[in-house]
Order: C-alpha cells, then sequence, then structure tokens
C-alpha cells in the first residue's frame, strides 16, 4: 500500500478507499462528533456516493456516514492504493 | 402494581433504577420496549427539548424503573442529547446501566461503552443484533470481551425478544452488586496520565464539586475542554481557585500539544479507538471479509447521482396520492358521524325551544372539533407513510438527496425531514426539528414550517378552488398554492439565514442505518406519536377555541330587528304559495335574520373594525371574521364562512356555500383568500409549540408578526396589481 498526498476528502472520486490523516477542528467539538462517529486520524474508509456541489456517503467499517460538503472539507485523507 | 408505577414515573420506592444507553441505530428502542412492554411514559427533560422515556418491569420479585436516554454517539456535552444522557447518569445515579451495542458494528459502538467506563457507572454490556453479527462473519468471544472490558455481557437480538430473561438477570445481579465486575477507567498512556493524575489532585485540592462525580473524571473532562464541566467545576470555587485550577488544564494542555503534537481530545480519542480495537482484535474473529452489504447494494440505486432524483420524486407521489386517496373515504365516515352526532344532540330540544346550550353544543363544540378531526385520515396516512419511509431507512437517504437543494436554502439535509411533516401538520413538524443539531438549523427550520401547506389548510383550497375555478384548473391551482407555500419557505429560509442567523450551515454528518423491513409494532408507535399530536390539539386548544370562537359569534345577542323577521313570516305564511316555495323563503329570511345577529355580535363588530385594514386586500368585513377564526386553527375559517353567510352548518363541499361566494366575491378576491391564509399567522397550535421548542416567546411571536406582515404585503401586491391588470372584475 502506498501513500499519497494529503487532499479534502471532497476531492475523493466515489469507489476510491482513502485514509484520514487530519481532522482539520472547526468550531467546537467536530473533532469529537467526528471521532464518536469512527473518523478520526488512521480511519480507513471509502466513499460510495458523492458528486461535486452535495454531501457523500462515506463507509467506515460497518457504518455508514453521510458528510455534508464542509464537514468534508475538514477531513484531510492519503488515497490509499492497494 | 400502582398506578404511579404503571405510568412509568415516580419510581415505586425500593425499585431498582436501570437506565438504557447506546447508540442511535443500534436497536435500543426496541430493547426497551421488551423489557417495559406497554408500561412508558414519555415526557421532556425540564429546560430541554430531549424526550423522556421510561418504563416499568417487575422481575425475580424486584420492582425495576427504567429510563430510556436518547441515543448517543457519545457523552460530550456538544448536544442536548449526549448532555442530556450523561446528567442523568451522574445525577439520578443510576443502580445499572445498560449499555445496548450493535454487536455487528461493534468497533464504533464501542466508543460509548468507554466513556460509561470512564464514569465507572455499573454497566451492563448487550451485544444486540447478535444474529446479524453472526450472518456478518464475526464471531465474539464473548468471555474474552467480558474479560477485556471487566463487565457483564448479555447477547439479544432485539426484534425476536431474545436474551431478555438474560438482560433482566443481570440487571439485578448487578444492581445488587454481586458480579465480580467492576469496570474500571481506561489508561491512556503514560503522558496523559501524568497529566491526569496531577489534575486529579488539583481538582481534589481546589474544592471543585466532587459530591456526584469522581475527581479523575473531572480531570479528564477538563483535560478534553469540555465546557460544561469547566463551568460547573468553578461554580462551587472562588475565583482565585478557579483561576488555578483552569490555568493547571491549560498548562497541561499545551504540555501535551507540544509533547504528542495535537489537542488533548483527539489525544484521548484516539487511546479510546485504540483500547477498542485492541479489545476487538483478541475477542472478534471475522471470517468473512466485510465487503458491500445488501443495503449498499440497494443504495447504488436508491442515492445514485442521477436516478436518486427521479426515485425521490416517485416516492413523494406516491406518499401524496396514498394519503389523499385512501383518507377519502374514512373522512367521510368522520364526517358523517358527526353530522348525525350533531343531530342527535340537537334532536334533545323541541323545535322552537331552543336554547344557547344547544347552539354551544352543536354549533360551538361538536362543530368545531368535528371539523378538525375529520383530518385526522389523511394525517395519520401521511405520518404512516412519513413511518414507513423512516424505519426502512430510506429517510435518511431522502435528507442526502435533499442535501444539495436544502443547501441552497442555507440549511442542511436533515432539515428536510420536518419540512415534510408539515405537510400533515405544522405542529409535529415543529417538534421533529429536535433532530437538528443547531439552535440556527432548528430556529430556521421552525419559523419557515409553516409556510409549508399543512393538511388544515387544504379545506380551505377545496371550498374556494371549485368556487371560482373552471374544472381543468382545479388540480393546477392547488399545486400553484402549495408550490407558492413551498417557494416562499425557500425564500425565507434564504434570507432568515442571510440576515438573522448569519454564518455557514453547521456541518452536516449523519449516519445512514441499514435498509431494514419496518415492523408493523414499531410503524404504529411512530405513527401514533405524531398522530396524538394533532388529536391532543383538536380535544384542548381547538375545543376551546371553539368555544371562544361560538361565543364572539353569538354575544352581544340583537334583541330588536332593524326589520321585522317574523312578521315577515308571518306574511309569507299567507302568501298563495305552495309549501317549498313557502320554506324556501322563510329559509331566506331566516338567513337574513342570522346575519344581522351576526354582524351584531363581537365576531361581526371586529370584522367591521378590520374592515378597513383589510379592504385594500379586497376583504370585506366577513372575511375578516373568517380569518379571525382562522388563527385558531386553519380549517375554523370555512366553518367561520359558513356562518358568516348564514347557512349554518358547512362542510367544505356546501354547493351553497360555494354559491354564496360565487356571488360575492371575484376570483382575484378568492385566490388572495387563499394566498393570506397559506402565509399568515400560523394557528395558535403552531405558536405554542414553537414557544415550546424554541424556549423563548420572542421567536414565537416573531413567527406571528413576520408571517402576517409578509401575508399582509403580498396580498396586497397581488390583489393591487391584479385589479390594475384589470383582474378584479367579476
Amino acid at each position: 500500500m502506498k501513500c499519497g498526498p494529503t487532499m479534502p476528502l471532497t476531492m475523493l472520486r466515489p469507489g476510491s478507499q482513502a485514509r484520514v490523516a487530519e481532522v482539520r477542528p472547526h468550531g467546537h467539538g467536530m473533532v469529537q462528533r467526528l471521532a464518536s462517529l469512527g473518523i478520526l486520524r488512521g480511519t480507513e474508509l471509502s466513499v460510495l456516493q458523492g458528486d461535486a456541489g452535495g454531501a457523500l456517503i462515506v463507509r467506515i467499517g460497518e457504518t455508514r456516514l453521510v458528510l455534508g460538503r464542509g464537514m468534508a472539507h475538514r477531513v484531510f485523507v492519503e488515497s490509499s492504493v492497494s | 402494581m400502582n398506578e404511579a408505577s404503571q405510568n412509568g414515573a415516580p419510581a415505586a420506592p425500593g425499585a431498582i433504577l436501570a437506565a438504557l444507553a447506546g447508540n442511535p441505530n443500534s436497536g435500543k428502542t426496541t430493547v426497551f420496549n421488551n423489557l417495559t412492554g406497554a408500561r412508558q411514559h414519555v415526557g421532556n427533560y425540564p429546560g430541554v427539548t430531549v424526550e423522556k422515556k421510561e418504563g416499568h418491569f417487575r422481575h425475580g420479585g424486584r420492582d425495576v424503573h427504567v429510563i430510556d436516554l436518547p441515543g448517543t454517539y457519545s457523552l460530550t456535552a456538544y448536544t442536548p442529547e449526549e448532555a442530556v444522557a450523561r446528567n442523568v447518569i451522574i445525577e439520578e445515579r443510576p443502580a445499572v446501566v445498560v449499555d445496548i451495542v450493535d454487536a455487528s458494528n461493534l468497533e464504533r459502538n464501542l466508543y460509548l461503552t468507554t466513556q460509561l467506563m470512564e464514569l465507572e457507572a455499573p454497566l451492563v454490556l448487550v451485544l444486540n443484533m447478535s444474529d446479524v453479527a453472526r450472518q456478518r462473519g464475526h464471531a465474539i468471544d464473548v468471555k474474552r470481551l467480558s474479560a477485556l472490558f471487566n463487565v457483564r455481557i448479555v447477547e439479544t437480538v432485539g426484534h425476536r425478544s431474545e436474551g431478555m430473561d438474560q438482560l433482566k438477570d443481570a440487571i439485578l445481579e448487578v444492581a445488587a452488586g454481586a458480579a465480580a465486575f467492576s469496570p474500571a477507567p481506561l489508561h491512556y498512556g503514560d503522558d496523559i496520565e501524568r497529566e491526569l493524575a496531577a489534575l486529579t489532585a488539583v481538582v481534589g485540592r481546589e474544592g471543585a464539586d466532587t459530591t456526584t462525580c469522581r475527581p479523575r473524571w473531572v480531570a479528564l473532562k477538563l483535560l478534553e475542554n469540555d465546557e460544561v464541566v469547566r463551568a460547573q467545576a468553578s461554580a462551587r470555587m472562588s475565583q482565585p481557585q478557579a483561576d488555578a485550577l483552569m490555568a493547571a488544564v491549560r498548562a497541561a494542555r499545551d504540555r501535551l500539544a507540544a509533547k504528542l503534537g495535537d489537542d488533548a481530545e483527539i489525544l484521548i480519542a484516539d487511546r479510546r479507538y485504540g483500547f477498542i480495537s485492541g479489545a476487538c482484535q483478541e475477542a472478534v474473529k471475522t471470517t468473512v471479509e466485510s465487503r458491500h452489504s445488501t443495503s449498499d447494494r440497494i443504495d447504488m440505486v436508491m442515492t445514485h447521482r442521477v436516478l436518486s432524483i427521479p426515485i425521490f420524486l416517485a416516492m413523494m407521489y406516491a406518499v401524496f396520492k396514498l394519503t389523499f386517496t385512501l383518507g377519502e373515504p374514512p373522512m367521510g365516515w368522520i364526517e358523517a358521524l358527526f353530522g348525525w352526532l350533531g343531530g342527535v344532540v340537537a334532536g334533545g330540544w323541541a323545535p322552537g325551544s331552543e336554547s344557547l346550550l344547544k347552539s354551544l353544543l352543536v354549533d360551538g363544540i361538536i362543530g368545531g372539533v368535528g371539523g378538525v378531526i375529520v383530518f385526522l385520515p389523511n394525517i395519520l396516512l401521511l405520518f404512516l407513510a412519513i413511518a414507513i419511509l423512516e424505519d426502512s431507512g430510506y429517510m435518511a437517504r431522502a435528507a442526502f438527496i435533499m442535501d444539495r437543494f436544502m443547501h441552497q436554502l442555507g440549511l442542511h439535509g436533515k432539515s428536510f425531514i420536518p419540512l415534510l411533516i408539515g405537510f400533515g401538520c405544522t405542529v409535529p413538524a415543529i417538534m421533529a426539528t429536535r433532530t437538528l443539531e443547531t439552535r440556527r438549523d432548528r430556529l430556521i427550520t421552525m419559523l419557515v414550517a409553516p409556510l409549508i401547506s399543512c393538511g388544515a389548510r387544504l379545506p380551505i383550497y377545496a371550498l374556494i378552488i371549485p368556487a371560482f375555478f373552471p374544472a381543468a384548473w382545479h388540480a393546477r391551482m392547488l399545486w400553484i398554492i402549495y408550490l407558492i407555500g413551498i417557494g416562499l419557505a425557500v425564500v425565507c429560509a434564504r434570507l432568515l439565514g442571510r440576515t438573522l442567523f448569519r454564518g455557514e450551515s453547521t456541518p452536516f454528518v449523519m449516519e445512514l442505518p441499514p435498509y431494514r423491513w419496518p415492523t408493523l409494532k414499531g410503524i404504529a408507535i411512530h405513527m401514533w406519536e405524531r398522530g396524538q399530536l394533532y388529536l391532543r390539539k383538536a380535544g384542548t386548544i381547538i375545543l376551546g377555541v371553539s368555544v371562544i370562537m361560538w361565543a364572539l359569534a353569538t354575544f352581544p345577542r340583537k334583541q330588536t330587528f332593524e326589520h321585522d323577521h317574523e312578521a315577515q313570516v308571518a306574511a309569507v305564511a299567507v302568501l298563495v304559495l305552495d309549501d317549498a316555495e313557502k320554506g324556501r323563503r322563510v329559509a331566506e329570511i331566516e338567513q337574513a335574520r342570522q346575519a344581522e345577529e351576526l354582524a351584531y355580535t363581537i365576531a361581526g363588530r371586529i370584522g367591521h373594525a378590520l374592515e378597513p385594514v383589510l379592504a385594500p386586500l379586497g376583504f370585506d368585513w366577513r372575511i375578516g371574521t373568517g380569518l379571525i377564526g382562522a388563527f385558531a386553527a386553519k380549517e375554523v375559517f370555512v366553518a367561520q364562512m359558513g356562518i358568516v353567510f348564514a347557512l349554518g352548518e358547512a362542510g367544505q363541499d356546501s354547493t351553497a356555500l360555494r354559491e354564496k361566494l360565487r356571488a360575492n366575491y371575484t376570483p382575484l378576491q378568492a385566490f388572495c383568500i387563499m394566498l393570506f391564509c397559506l402565509v399568515s399567522a400560523p394557528c395558535m397550535a403552531t405558536i405554542a409549540v414553537t414557544r415550546r421548542e424554541s424556549n423563548s416567546w420572542k421567536w414565537a411571536l416573531f413567527q406571528l408578526g413576520g408571517l402576517t406582515a409578509l401575508a399582509y404585503v403580498l396580498t396586497l401586491i397581488v390583489f393591487q396589481v391584479g385589479c390594475l391588470l384589470g383582474l378584479g372584475a367579476r
């Protein structure tokens, strides 16, 4: 597995996988909120749906989350090319 | 079982207090229903609009009082639900905290468990949906997991009621302190532990309130920058003591950030997940590589970039088609029932001896309440459809699909759900804004929700549209009115988002639950929870208002009339006419008498007083009195017009009333009436629920004033422009 440069989650295409590199805080408690849903540094995730402009559906293990664009912009990932 | 415990609250003396905690979608509600059966009580936590569900069961000779905590992913204080769950555990000190965990999604669910362990609450861990976990190829070594977490574990399958007796046994065991388990706080690694130990000492020394929670927990929360704990800890201290404590917290956070390169709350979350994944590696064997599930395959279509929109529109069309088609026959039955009831009650008085009491009962109470109950089938069907969409998991997808559209309004996808409910009744719609996370989103959604045309406004349209517009235009006019409401909601939401509620929409995260077959019981409970709000409105507010409106339209009673109606009736009686013609003339005279009477009453006078204000909108005093009724409840407008035009009982199908309307108003005026009723003053129940849900009169009155002003300006423009264009002619 090779790690590429980090980029916001919004740049990922549906079907691609990535590992969370950093969650950039925005307002109080967002990092903790994402952590409680399973998104924190090191989390492996894949994008199931999402296109320019709208929200994304992300898969983390058995969890499926809808992430709004604002939220997804602040989650930085390194795309893992397996 | 005594009455109090049957209702769930307060707990019988000597009862064991158990609190159910768990993630949303973990099957917690099902377990709660299984444990307590129908012995439930739903209320609100004081001061916040979070639902408080309580119940009761008896097992092994002991009474157990169960509190169903709100479903949460964590125990921070950032959402009201989490704060409430935390407070109940800290303040009410339940003898047992039952943590319900989705066994098929163990790691994420155990995150909450680690925080319950930090609170050192007496825990029972429930591995729910253990059948799904096995299907997905997760083999959980319960003994091993139990040892790692040092906690009593029970396996259940909620929807098949499996494992409930074992769970009840476990609750009694843990409550009795018999079980040899005492969940201990996690170990966060040497660096954090060192800071924690130092802070714990400071917390103890500075005299923070540790009567309800342990100093170590307070120190941990301070390290995590928890505002609520910080405020609570400082409250009991002198200023210098508080300053010293906060300085120590800041120093500790700075040291950790310098050494480990991250904020303490991130480091602590990392450690929790580290502990969980370590435990799961030891105790869980996954034989099947988890790839795309059935749910994901359904979602490939349902949330598809292109396909999702037509599917969504088809779903919405089906929902409304179902609501109105299936709702019609029962509406007829209810109408007939109330008509019959009115007849029976009226029959109690011999002709000629009609008293005020009869008028109050028949015209006021039965007419008023009946007019509202008639829409119950429509509303229940809409809520049934929504309950199916919610319980199957589609509603969360709809929120995803609508996110882009809602984004244009400065809201996110979740706000779509309350607005959809608003087509049924605005009251449950405003209550559904509870699912929105921030006050900004809640308030905007709440304030624009009345613009979504609710079921109660339908009878107004149903009365007016056929009276004034050609048959080919009936459906189209109805659509236009609904679309105007939606369009105005869009504009108002954007406006509010850019003025009073500046700032970017809140970050949107929401779990997509897997698709499930909804259970009949679940849907019924869901539908009823909302439907009863509407019924309660009919039973309380509308009942009271009906009486008031009746009084306004009855008093003061006119004693001397301008025309001597009795003499006129007598004159008709001696004319040489057939009986039918005589009857018709007598009825006409009677109507004229009633109209004269009404003009003399308070309602009539208010209507007259309002006339100068309403005249620029094309409304006369009669419409004015109807609008006063509409404030009580929108559908009262129809009944009120019936009274004003002296036709007695008038349902929306009354062709006689339509003829009268057509004789008195132009289509432009008719359109203005509908427009005004759509936009203006939401009904009293809406104002009341907005006050309760926003916790302030300010927003309720703002909603009332703002929407009425908007309605006035819009109707004024439409009427005046219409007249200029020559549309005002008959």
